[in-house]
């Protein structure tokens, strides 16, 4: 049983009805009676009482079908389709039958590796599989937008109420031409994490704040045998790797693409260039960067061990390298800004966005509506319940900005998370240039290439660039 | 006698089924058309299908934007850079494991050939690396490979060939030649019992009369036994040169195309292509594309192995 809802809608029942139902009754019928009283609200609005909503009243005013006339009466599916990635999907399943024992509404839910997930969707989406509410990766929305396979969410019942507690940056990122399409899975900046025990045994009691330091300390651990390779990365080819050039590239204020899309390295910007020559010749001349990486994929598990000291990667992975039970760092690891090229440098981080969308062609849509609204923003009791799951259990930032200041949060990120850093993290945070376009997916796999080829030394890192900057002309051209 | 009524002269047998009657073929042919058909269908149309949309500009980013180009995607093909680099790799990786699983198979078939103790239980064993699926054999190298703990690094190291430990799979220099290793070890099996079949057909007269001629090792070899292995090596040669043209899986799980795209092969590429830019129209031309030369070289094949003659025992 879960608390308040069940034993309301019971009460309210009972005094509509004078009869003792079942609980697939009693649930029925309070959507039912919800629904009556959200239409009488709308049409009460309407006469000009002005009266709002409360917050528990959320999922209720959720369940309107989505696109139907505000007011008409709601048909809450028995079912519906849900995909997602294969991360956690013990918690994802525990949610959504939360969710799914409230409402009576079966939940299928599917999921596909990480790697594949493009693949996989656009695939059902091509065989006209339904597909109800599925999760959207920031990087794909501008293609899936228009591909047709997400639908706008502006309007919808609850949504403003959700979008005046989102950060304005995670707002922005679930945005496209000025429609919104997804509500928010979760949210997290990168930033360089390091490992404190590592570095006070060399000598230092603070992070560098530029590559220079970097390498400097890198060398100094080196020396003193305080670790075999300070900084390690996983590069071996694969659709998700490389997230940290970017991390690096804003590190150091960079940009690869101006407003218009268009190129902008390494001719007008070659802090690109000086990042990835710092990587090979750190990999090839200096040595303190395992040569390995070429062909890890994960080296989380090396920080965990305390085999390395520095590593470039999502805020949220701190949960896992200070978790006691699976690190031998635990406690040791820290969050801080990424280096830059030089201290005058206006210093940035990754940014993503995960959401949850629905499908215009959704044969249930008023239950993927109600579906998201409780995994991305609100559960019955006016509570970001998902949102706050996500962070104590795994870490996972949140964009609601009335969870900062939540005690379960803070007490949560105790022991693994300077939430002010993270709350840094987040301000300076910027999303991947030209994510929106349709060819980006495209032109990253060939950026991939590229940036393999220059740090493995088969060619000049001017060069390699150079070809990076004319596929994405190349293909900026073929779409238009 | 010559009340006796004569013999009818022979006619082709002929059987009322009914209004008109069919002859064996056409009743046959008949039998057969709905099978044929249905056959022709489930294997025809996606071949067909598959054609046709090679000749579209066509990308699922853009499911609604479809335009016929007609031989564009071909030609593109052969001026875009990355799509010759994976025909070098996949030419050179197809001469190397060809060569390789020829000659290392010929050897394994000519020892297996020999009387020794065990020799049945070796001929049994050899057969596992055939057995493991493609994906499996590729992950158990990945591991061989790696460049921490790997056995072959192990090895190496304590035999003092190697100083430290190596990045094989992601060093240019030496990937072309480590990976086709696990395409070696995968197909060579197969080709060491269809040559041990063939050089057990081969007479014993034949090795008597050489001996008897005080022909040396080297000479029954070459007179003897290559000219009767003359055909199960172009089979094998045929079979290894289109397992090599559409390496996939070993190239998925080790590499992933890289350093860089120094190992995309064809099969690679066109996965990539069509799954992963959604690029159907172009992934297509490239499928077809392998399979053109594929069938060019089983062709050249096929006419070698018969300008050579047949054997007859």
């Amino acid at each position: 049983m879960f608390k308040g809802e069940p034993e309301r809608i019971q009460q309210f029942a009972q005094q509509i009805q004078g009869l003792r139902l079942t609980r697939r009754e009693l649930v029925a019928a309070g959507i039912k009676a919800g629904i009556g009283l959200s239409a009488l609200q709308f049409l009460l609005a309407g006469c000009g009482t002005g009266a709002k909503p409360a917050a528990g009243d959320a999922p209720k005013l959720a369940a309107a079908e989505a696109g139907a006339p505000k007011g008409a009466l709601v048909k809450l599916e028995k079912e519906v389709d849900f995909f997602g990635w294969s991360y956690e999907p013990d918690i994802v399943q525990a949610n959504l039958d939360r969710w799914s024992q409230n409402f009576g509404v079966k939940v299928n839910f599917q999921h596909f590796p990480g790697n594949q997930w493009r693949q996989k969707m656009v695939t059902l989406f091509q065989a006209g599989t339904n597909v109800d509410a599925m999760y959207v990766r920031d990087d794909d929305l501008a293609a899936w937008v228009d591909a047709g396979y997400l639908r706008p969410l502006d309007g919808m019942p609850g949504v403003d109420k959700l979008l005046a507690d989102l950060r304005p940056a995670n707002r922005e990122a679930m945005t496209l031409n000025g429609k919104l399409y997804g509500l928010p899975y979760y949210t997290t900046p990168s930033g360089m994490h390091y490992n404190e025990e590592h570095l006070k045994q060399a000598g230092y009691s603070k992070p560098p704040e530029t590559l220079d330091e970097l390498q400097e300390m890198s060398l100094k651990m080196k020396q003193d045998k305080v670790v075999e390779w300070p900084l390690m990365f996983g590069w071996k080819a694969s659709e998700l790797m490389g997230n940290e050039f970017w991390d690096l590239l804003y590190g150091a204020g960079g940009s690869l693409f101006d407003k218009n899309t268009d190129p902008v390295f390494p001719d007008q910007d070659d802090r690109i260039v000086k990042v990835v020559q710092w990587l090979h010749d750190g990999i090839h001349k200096h040595k303190f960067i395992d040569p390995k990486s070429f062909e890890s994929e994960n080296v989380s598990v090396a920080m965990q061990q305390g085999e390395t000291t520095f590593q470039f990667t999502s805020a949220y992975v701190a949960w896992l390298f200070n978790d006691k039970s699976k690190s031998k760092a635990a406690g040791q690891i820290k969050l801080t800004t990424m280096p830059s090229l030089t201290k005058n440098d206006k210093k940035g981080n990754l940014f993503s966005t995960r959401m949850y969308g629905i499908s215009p062609k959704a044969k249930n849509p008023g239950a993927a509506y109600q579906l998201i609204y409780y995994m991305g923003g609100q559960d019955w009791d006016g509570k970001y319940h998902t949102a706050k799951n996500w962070f104590t259990s795994r870490g996972l930032g949140h964009p609601y900005k009335p969870l900062d200041s939540d005690k379960e949060i803070i007490d949560s990120a105790s022991s693994w998370l300077d939430l002010q850093m993270f709350g840094k993290l987040m301000e300076i945070g910027r999303v991947r240039e030209a994510q929106y376009t349709p060819w980006y997916p495209e032109w990253w796999r060939f950026m991939q290439q590229k940036l393999s080829e220059a740090l493995r030394g088969i060619q000049p890192v001017e060069k390699a660039m150079a070809e990076a900057a004319a596929k994405a002309k190349e293909l900026k051209k073929q779409w238009s | 006698m010559a009340h006796m009524a004569a013999t009818p002269p022979a006619v082709p047998r002929a059987v009322r089924r009914g209004p008109r009657l069919l002859t064996d073929e056409q009743f046959a042919f008949r039998l057969n058309l709905l099978p044929t058909l249905i056959i022709l269908t489930i294997v025809g149309y996606p071949i067909v299908n598959s054609f046709y949309l090679s000749m579209l500009k066509f990308n699922l980013r853009r499911p609604n934007r479809i335009e016929f180009v007609g031989l564009q995607n071909f030609i593109t093909a052969f001026s875009d850079k990355s799509f010759l680099n994976s025909l070098g790799f996949t030419l050179t990786y197809t001469a190397i494991t060809v060569t390789g699983v020829v000659v290392v198979s010929t050897l394994f078939a000519l020892l297996l050939n020999e009387t020794f103790k065990g020799r049945g239980m070796l001929r049994a064993l050899i057969l596992l690396p055939w057995a493991i699926p493609g994906v499996v054999s590729s992950m158990m190298w990945q591991w061989i490979f790696e460049p921490r703990v790997g056995a072959l690094n192990g090895l190496l190291y304590q035999l003092g060939i190697i100083s430290e430990y190596r990045t094989w799979l992601s060093d240019p220099a030496t990937v072309t030649w480590v990976i086709t290793i696990p395409s070696l070890w995968q197909f060579t099996p197969f080709a060491t019992i269809v040559l041990l079949s063939a050089l057990q057909a081969i007479p014993g007269e034949l090795y008597e009369a050489g001996m008897v001629d005080r022909a040396g090792l080297w000479q029954r070899f070459r007179h003897i036994t290559l000219p009767w292995l003359v055909q199960p090596l172009v089979i094998i040669m045929i079979l290894q040169t289109m397992n090599g043209l559409k390496t996939f899986d070993i190239i998925y799980v080790l590499t992933g195309g890289g350093p860089g795209e120094s190992t995309m092969s064809l099969a690679f590429l066109t996965y990539r292509v069509a799954f992963e830019f959604l690029d159907v129209g172009r992934g297509n031309a490239y499928a077809w594309i392998v399979a053109l030369m594929t069938m060019l070289l089983a062709f050249f094949y096929l006419r070698l192995m018969y300008s050579k003659g047949e054997f007859e025992a």
